[in-house]
């Protein structure tokens, strides 16, 4: 056979060339596409104040906050806690169960009070797990809340070392907060012989409706920059670039503000900073094309770094380390500030939000404190989900609390939703023209509907990134994302129980149901 | 709960009884991601389709008459007939909600059908006679689709498989055109009153055949004229003082006239023959994103270039010398490149797939027609190319992101090193 399969390749590396030199902003060159709503998401136009929210007076603290087993309540019904205490980890974290079960992660009391209650309750994931309720009350013997010191750096993790760094950062809690809530310390760690090329920023907000990490580098983009100088520390990076869409572009001068305001900090002279002068490497900030799913891992390494991820691996494969802005800032919260993650910034949204806003909420804020802000509700709710609307997780039981991964929960209309009758396929290609993974829906949706979950998998099932741009694009409304949720279950099921796998009847309509 | 269907609004499912209602309704229920969509609807582009080809059928109304629309017509209640009673035999049954009462889903509304008809219709003569159209609609509702499973399950396009049923089976009536209502001639628009007309690609097909066997042409000294001006000939639009004046020479001004009587469709043929309006309706289906620029380009292109470089090597003219815009605007080339080729379930997926289609129906539509015995190509070659599609689909397949090569599916297979490409080039700050 000729090889024409390098030829073809070869022309799509102009694909990346060409439509920069036609003054189109630059981004990943597989599939993906213009979501709806990307230009009603509230943030596109005025920016909107973060509103900071104090003290609730009741937080319900999940122990399921991360992938990984779930955490051990440190505290007792009854118990004084104070904001910043560990009220919960993985484990008794001996050296021996680290190894085994890396996957760990810990839990702090974002506000002073009392511990009422750990009951169960439904995460929006689906998940059950037990949470612990803290109400709040100011507590006499309360130590003192160490300053904020805005816009200033003390550099006092300077010259702290990889390692050490990394420990404060398990020490603080931090998982990813774009979503994933990966442990950071975890992902921070390199492959042997593997040294970090890119440190990638993600500041891209490819969901529509949601606006939290805008939010973030409006408000409080010195403390962004403070954290990727702590990870250049950590990672030593030959390129640093933050990620954002054109769509975001308005930030783009108060990111350049807070790098003059934090490279100004960064002054001679200062004897505990001597050594940090000119540390930080030049900062690059990649305005990319607004296009469905810009700010998914793969997606973005191969956007700026033209790199390709193999299947079923890192990115730290082709060396490149992805970290949420977010996650950035409470790096910086916890090394700069000694603050362990007990906030993240929330956005309220969705059509039948009265007035949808952004929220710096401590964690286990219920949502209906947040909804109040909003104004409350006032149109029907077609679907209430955690996250965005193109991968967030529907949920019905409206006792929901703000969790390390929530970047937003929304409130949809049925006409914003605009689902329409699911007919059968018509092989217009539309799901293959838009997977920004190389993959074709449309044959791995009928191979799992065919219980061949084998064929479906020699296809390429297990490289989808469920970003559900096929589902979404779909002209017959097939529930494609779904069924490629179903078909990976049944995937980890039959390699787990060979002998099983004709047990495991069922459709993935069946599971809708 | 009530029972959640799967065609009902999303809304209905989670909606509260509003007696008890008091603020807004919450839905009682989680569903997949992703939450939002694009509005796109099956039905919505078969509509958009029958719409994009509905000013060349009310055109052809126009040029042929009544006897033009009572074709349509037929065709498509046909077609629609043959779906509405199929349905009601076979679709009671509901194989994934079977606790669920069996009612018939009808699917007349996604308007495949009323395309199908449509196009079945616009491949006929206006002048053939009431079975025709009736007999091919239920063959391509019922043979080729149906029995394929339906909707997007069928491997040709059952249009134009119940064309080539006619064409098959009646042979005779399908070869026969009447004549358009009017014409462009001396100038201007005329009534046009002959009885019966060959078509443009029938007498081009008659000059070739007698240019390869030798015969003498009916006038002496005439030699092998041009197909756009026997044709012309043909449908006398040139006066016979002009005729006395033309021997072995070609005129421009009549020449100007008898193309611009094909690209108006003022000639006799199929209803679908209108080459302008079928072209701006494929532009529109482009435009709206419908179908992908791939087929009718590579269509149409090889088409041209094929016949632009051996086109006149019947006449004895040699290389280059072939008449494009006589054989691009006659025939069924257009609607076959814009509306046929390019249906869906016929047509490879990948744009590679596509333009080998589209190269191998340009190909074969010129092999067809200047050395095949039948008239016209494009319908043979449409349906031929349909038939390497599921293999076309093998040959050529997505790569998957991050693998080496194109078609491997298996991570790291004939792949060392990740795939790197251009990176970024951006200003530090």
């Amino acid at each position: 056979m000729p090889n024409y399969h390098s030829l073809l390749h070869s022309l799509s590396h102009l694909k990346n060339t060409l439509p920069s030199l036609a003054g189109r902003a630059p981004g990943f060159t597989v599939g993906g596409f213009l979501p709806p709503a990307h230009e009603q998401k509230f943030h596109a136009g005025k920016p909107s104040p973060i509103e900071y929210i104090d003290n609730p007076a009741k937080t319900e603290i999940s122990l399921l906050q991360h992938i990984g087993p779930v955490a051990k309540p440190l505290v007792d019904i009854g118990e004084h806690v104070h904001s910043g205490q560990l009220i919960a980890q993985t484990g008794n974290m001996s050296d021996g169960e680290l190894k085994q079960n890396f996957l760990y992660s810990r839990i702090h009391s974002p506000i002073d009070g009392i511990v009422t209650a750990i009951e169960s309750h439904t995460l929006a994931n689906g998940l059950k797990a037990e949470s612990i309720v803290i109400e709040y009350e100011t507590l006499p013997g309360n130590p003192a809340k160490p300053a904020a010191g805005r816009n200033h750096v003390s550099g006092r993790w300077r010259g702290k070392g990889h390692k050490e760094i990394l420990e404060r950062v398990a020490e603080a809690g931090i998982v990813g907060m774009g979503g994933a809530t990966f442990p950071t310390d975890i992902k921070l760690h390199l492959p042997i012989n593997r040294r970090c090329d890119y440190l990638l920023l993600n500041a891209v907000e490819c969901e529509p409706y949601l606006r939290s990490d805008t939010g973030l580098l409006e408000e409080m983009a010195f403390d962004v920059i403070g954290g990727i100088d702590i990870l250049a520390e950590c990672l030593k990076p030959k390129h640093i670039v933050i990620g954002l869409e054109k769509n975001q572009s308005w930030v783009l001068p108060l990111l350049k503000e807070a790098i003059r305001n934090y490279r100004a900090q960064l002054k001679p002279g200062d004897g505990s900073r001597e050594n940090s002068i000119g540390l930080l490497p030049p900062i690059r900030i990649a305005i990319l094309r607004t296009r469905y799913p810009q700010g998914a891992e793969r997606q973005l390494v191969e956007a700026v770094s033209g790199r390709e991820v193999p299947p079923g691996k890192l990115p730290s494969e082709v060396g490149c380390i992805v970290i949420n802005i977010s996650t950035g800032k409470a790096i910086y919260d916890a090394l700069e500030r000694g603050l362990p993650l007990t906030r993240r910034i929330v956005t309220v949204g969705g059509g039948a939000v009265r007035s949808p806003k952004v929220f710096n909420a401590p964690l286990g804020t219920p949502l209906s404190d947040l909804l109040d802000r909003c104004g409350g509700l006032d149109k029907p709710v077609a679907r209430m989900m955690n996250g965005g609307p193109m991968m967030g997780t529907s949920f019905y039981d409206f006792r929901q609390f703000v969790t390390k991964g929530s970047a937003g929960f929304l409130f949809l209309t049925a006409e914003e939703i605009a689902q329409k009758k699911e007919r059968p396929c018509i092989r217009c290609d539309a799901c293959i023209q838009v997977c920004p993974m190389g993959l074709e829906p449309t044959a791995m949706y009928k191979h799992i509907l065919a219980e061949e979950t084998d064929s479906a998998e020699r296809i390429g099932l297990m490289n989808c990134i469920e970003c559900g741009a096929c589902a979404s694009v779909c002209p017959s409304q097939i529930p494609l994302t779904q069924g490629f949720r179903m078909g990976k279950v049944r995937w980890h099921l039959q390699q787990q129980n060979p002998e099983n796998s004709e047990n495991l009847h069922g459709r993935p309509e069946d599971a809708a149901r | 709960m009530e029972p959640h269907k799967p065609g009902d609004d999303t809304h209905a499912r989670g909606a509260r009884n509003p007696k008890e209602n008091k603020g807004p309704s919450l839905p009682r229920g989680v569903f997949s991601s992703p939450h939002i969509f694009t509005g796109r609807s099956s039905a919505r582009i078969m509509w958009l389709v029958s719409l994009c080809l509905l000013p060349a059928a009310l055109w052809a109304v126009w040029l042929y008459g009544w006897p033009a629309l009572r074709v349509l017509l037929l065709s498509i209640l046909s077609c629609a007939g043959t779906e509405a009673l199929l349905k009601l035999l076979t679709g009671r049954e509901n194989r994934l909600y079977q606790d669920r009462p069996r009612k018939i889903i009808w699917t007349l509304d996604d308007g495949s059908a009323v395309l199908s008809g449509l196009l079945l219709g616009m491949n006929l003569s206006p002048s053939v006679a009431w079975y025709i159209p009736v007999f091919g609609g239920i063959f391509a509702m019922a043979v080729c689709k149906w029995s394929f499973g339906g909707l997007g399950a069928n491997w040709v396009n059952p249009a134009l498989a119940g064309r080539a049923f006619l064409f098959f089976s009646f042979g005779r009536e399908m070869a026969h055109w009447s004549p358009p209502h009017r014409v462009w001639r001396h100038g201007g628009l005329q009534n046009f009153d002959a009885d019966t007309v060959a078509s443009p690609l029938t007498v081009f097909k008659e000059e070739l055949l007698r240019a390869r066997s030798g015969e003498p042409a009916p006038a002496p000294d005439a030699g092998v004229g041009s197909a756009l001006q026997s044709w012309g000939e043909a449908m006398h639009l040139q006066d016979l003082q002009d005729l006395q004046g033309l021997q072995g020479g070609q005129d421009p001004v009549h020449q100007g006239q008898s193309l611009l009587n094909l690209l108006y469709g003022f000639h006799s043929g199929s209803i679908g023959e209108s080459a302008a309006l079928i072209l701006l309706g494929g532009l529109f289906l482009w435009a709206l994103r419908i179908i992908s620029w791939h087929i009718p380009l590579a269509f149409l292109g090889s088409f041209a270039l094929l016949t632009w470089v051996f086109g006149g090597l019947y006449q004895g003219l040699g290389l280059f010398s072939g008449e494009v815009l006589f054989h691009l605007l006659s025939g069924g080339i257009m609607l076959g490149a814009w509306f046929m080729a390019t249906d869906y379930p016929g047509c490879p997926k990948m744009p590679a797939g596509k333009l080998i289609f589209g190269l191998g129906c340009g190909g074969l539509t010129f092999l067809i027609r200047f050395y095949g015995s039948y008239p016209e190509g494009v319908m043979l070659a449409i349906l031929f190319m349909n038939i390497w599609t599921p293999t076309l689909d093998i040959l050529i397949q997505p790569r998957i992101f991050g693998s080496g090569r194109l078609g491997s599916k298996r991570a790291g297979s004939g792949q060392k090193k990740a795939v790197r490409r251009n990176r970024l080039r951006l200003p530090g700050y």
